[in-house]
């Protein structure tokens, strides 16, 4: 007792939502595109009689695939400010990466503020300091703990200092991602 | 007056997590039945898929929790329940707006000719 176009206009609304949803995490997508189908489901259970119309207002109802897009990545840009300022974690996080980097490194991942793809670049781009060259060490250590090294005739201190500044650029990376949340936060709650 | 509609927009956006969280004080309840009650209230919510966005975040902020059960119809259902932290939310949303909502009225009643 369908609608004689039901396929045609639950499935044509479902292709304008995912295409709209491009750029949203697939997750989300997949969510999303879930629950619309099983209100959709629920809509027409309650149906006594279904009709091309009803499936119509049952779409129009839900809203345009386009607003529905909008209001998913909205709410995605609150939840990952959402009362997630930084603290005292954030700025040891940073400040321990460029100086001792596993350090930092442990910090940044039990802060709650960058997302975990954020936590994987910082930690990476801080890790090629670590697995390259010899080295805990980060420009300020570096040197001591470097000269140390190399009278146990460790590898040459030279390169020690010098990759610390992946750690550097680790540090920045992960501030210039807290400031953009930030600049998020400030815009959302306006 | 286009800056009206965006602001009532905005404020109604906010205002819609609580009215959700509100309903499901009493009983978890399933995106469509919110969808129902939601809609028995006028303008309130204006387009109904919307809400699915707004869930999926409070869940994220644990503010709600979900759970399938399955339905009379042998269908099971995404149900969404108030967490611990969604009722302190709510307790706090509830002192703020009574406060806000008298702050204003006042001044509009005082700002009539």
């Amino acid at each position: 007792m369908s609608g004689p176009h039901a396929t045609q206009i639950i499935e044509g609304y479902v292709a304008r939502l995912e295409a709209e949803l491009a750029g949203l995490p697939a997750d989300r997508r997949r969510e999303l595109v879930q629950d619309v189908r099983d209100h959709i489901g629920e809509s027409r259970a309650a149906l006594e009689q279904e009709s091309d119309a009803d499936l119509h207002n049952i779409v129009d109802r839900l809203g345009e695939p386009a607003e529905l897009a909008r209001e998913a990545r909205e709410r995605e840009e609150v939840k990952r400010s959402n009362g997630q300022h930084w603290g005292w974690i954030e700025v040891a996080g940073i400040v321990l990466t460029i100086l001792v980097w596993p350090a930092g490194a442990i910090l940044v991942w039990l802060s709650r503020v960058w997302s975990r793809q954020e936590k994987l670049i910082g930690t990476l781009i801080g890790a090629v300091a670590f697995v390259i060259g010899f080295p805990l060490f980060g420009p300020l250590v570096g040197p001591t703990l470097g000269r140390l090294v190399q009278t146990l005739g460790g590898p040459t201190p030279l390169l020690i200092p010098t990759l610390g500044f992946f750690n550097v650029i680790g540090a920045i990376y992960l501030a210039f991602r807290l400031s953009r949340r930030e600049t998020a936060l400030s815009r959302v709650t306006v | 007056m286009p800056c009206v509609d965006a602001a009532v927009t905005q404020m109604r956006k906010g205002l819609l997590e609580y009215c959700v969280m509100a309903l499901l004080v009493s009983a978890p309840r399933y995106g469509y039945e919110l969808v129902n009650q939601l809609a028995k209230v006028d303008g309130m919510l204006t387009t109904e898929g919307t809400i699915y966005p707004l869930l999926a975040r409070l869940r994220r902020d644990r503010l709600v929790a979900t759970e399938w059960r399955e339905s009379s119809g042998g269908h099971p259902r995404k149900y969404y329940r108030l967490t611990i932290e969604g009722d302190q939310a709510l307790a706090s949303f509830r002192r703020q707006w009574a406060t806000l909502r008298s702050a204003v009225d006042e001044i509009l009643k005082g700002g009539k000719p």
